[in-house]
């Protein structure tokens, strides 16, 4: 699983830092950046880019298909 | 004061109302008590976009309140523009830490158009009543300034309240400040580094406020910024 924060659509609301701190934090300009893609479980790395609020957290399966958020079918 | 995670919430329009050309005022009716800081925003779920708002009054049991700006034309200015009486809104709160804490300096709240609704939250909010604070808000005309007259009377009201509208372009018929609003607080404020100073509104005012005020002897660690993209 890889995962990506979308720096243009980030804004600093840091929701992903409290679900999973050890994944996630704030840089200097107070974006949110991965710092261990394997810091927490899948489930809880869903969950801190399910809370996102403006969906800047992109997942992406072994395969590298986009799993979050939901492909537009 | 510790922020909560978000949930999801679903509400009911109750109100939509036109506050200027180019805001409308959002009331949605929640099946359940909402708790969150005046300050804090919601996080909008349309379709499979979100867009965030920030909550426009404070905490009051299952009634939330938006003031949305549909001037942009994007996905959420037309899914407001659609909304009516009965709708249902779904969204992800409470979200942002934009709201004072730990300092007890007088608050200098500097808006542009919807960048006023956190202030608005605050302003209205008894837990920031023991503070001093004096909001700037600023619009590109007279039409522009929404609810100025309730602001003007709450600062009538409120011992430790202070209010100045700010347009940038005056006409005739205004007679308060005019100019662009970081100017405007420079002329009004004497030492504006003993102040907290929070300012919400677009991109370019805030940096270009920021920089303002910097170069005026406002250091960055007392500016606090809500950017409205």
């Amino acid at each position: 699983m890889r995962v990506v924060v979308k720096r243009d659509l980030c804004i600093g609301a840091a929701t992903c830092v409290t679900v999973a701190p050890k994944v996630f934090e704030m840089d200097d300009e107070m974006k949110a950046v991965v710092k261990d893609q394997l810091g927490a479980d899948a489930d809880t790395i869903l969950e801190a880019a399910r809370v996102c609020p403006t969906l800047a957290i992109y997942i992406y399966d072994d395969d590298d298909k986009q799993i979050f958020p939901p492909p537009a079918e | 004061m510790s922020p909560t995670l978000p949930r999801s919430y679903s509400g009911v329009v109750r109100l939509k109302e036109k506050v200027s050309p180019d805001v409308y005022r959002l009331l949605l009716e929640l099946p359940v008590a909402i708790e969150y800081i005046s300050g804090q925003y919601a996080s909008f779920l349309i379709g499979q976009h979100r867009r965030p708002f920030s909550f426009a009054a404070p905490p009051r049991e299952n009634i939330v309140e938006f003031l949305i700006d549909v001037s942009p034309n994007g996905i959420a200015s037309k899914y407001c523009c659609k909304l009516s009486r009965g709708d249902v809104v779904s969204f992800l709160a409470p979200y942002g830490r934009f709201f004072p804490d730990g300092d007890d300096r007088p608050l200098l709240l500097v808006a542009t158009g919807t960048g006023v609704a956190p202030f608005r939250a605050q302003l209205y909010d008894s837990r920031f009543h023991h503070r001093l604070a004096h909001l700037f808000f600023g619009a590109v005309s007279q039409d522009h300034l929404f609810m100025e007259s309730d602001f003007r009377e709450y600062a009538g009201i409120r011992e430790k309240f202070l209010f100045t509208p700010v347009c940038i372009e005056g006409r005739s018929s205004w007679d308060g400040e005019i100019g662009m609003i970081g100017q405007v607080v420079l002329k009004n404020i004497r030492d504006i580094n003993t102040y907290a100073i929070y300012i919400c509104g677009g991109p370019a005012m805030i940096r270009e406020t920021t920089d303002l005020f910097m170069d005026h002897g406002a250091l960055r660690e007392h500016i606090h910024k809500e950017e409205f993209v």
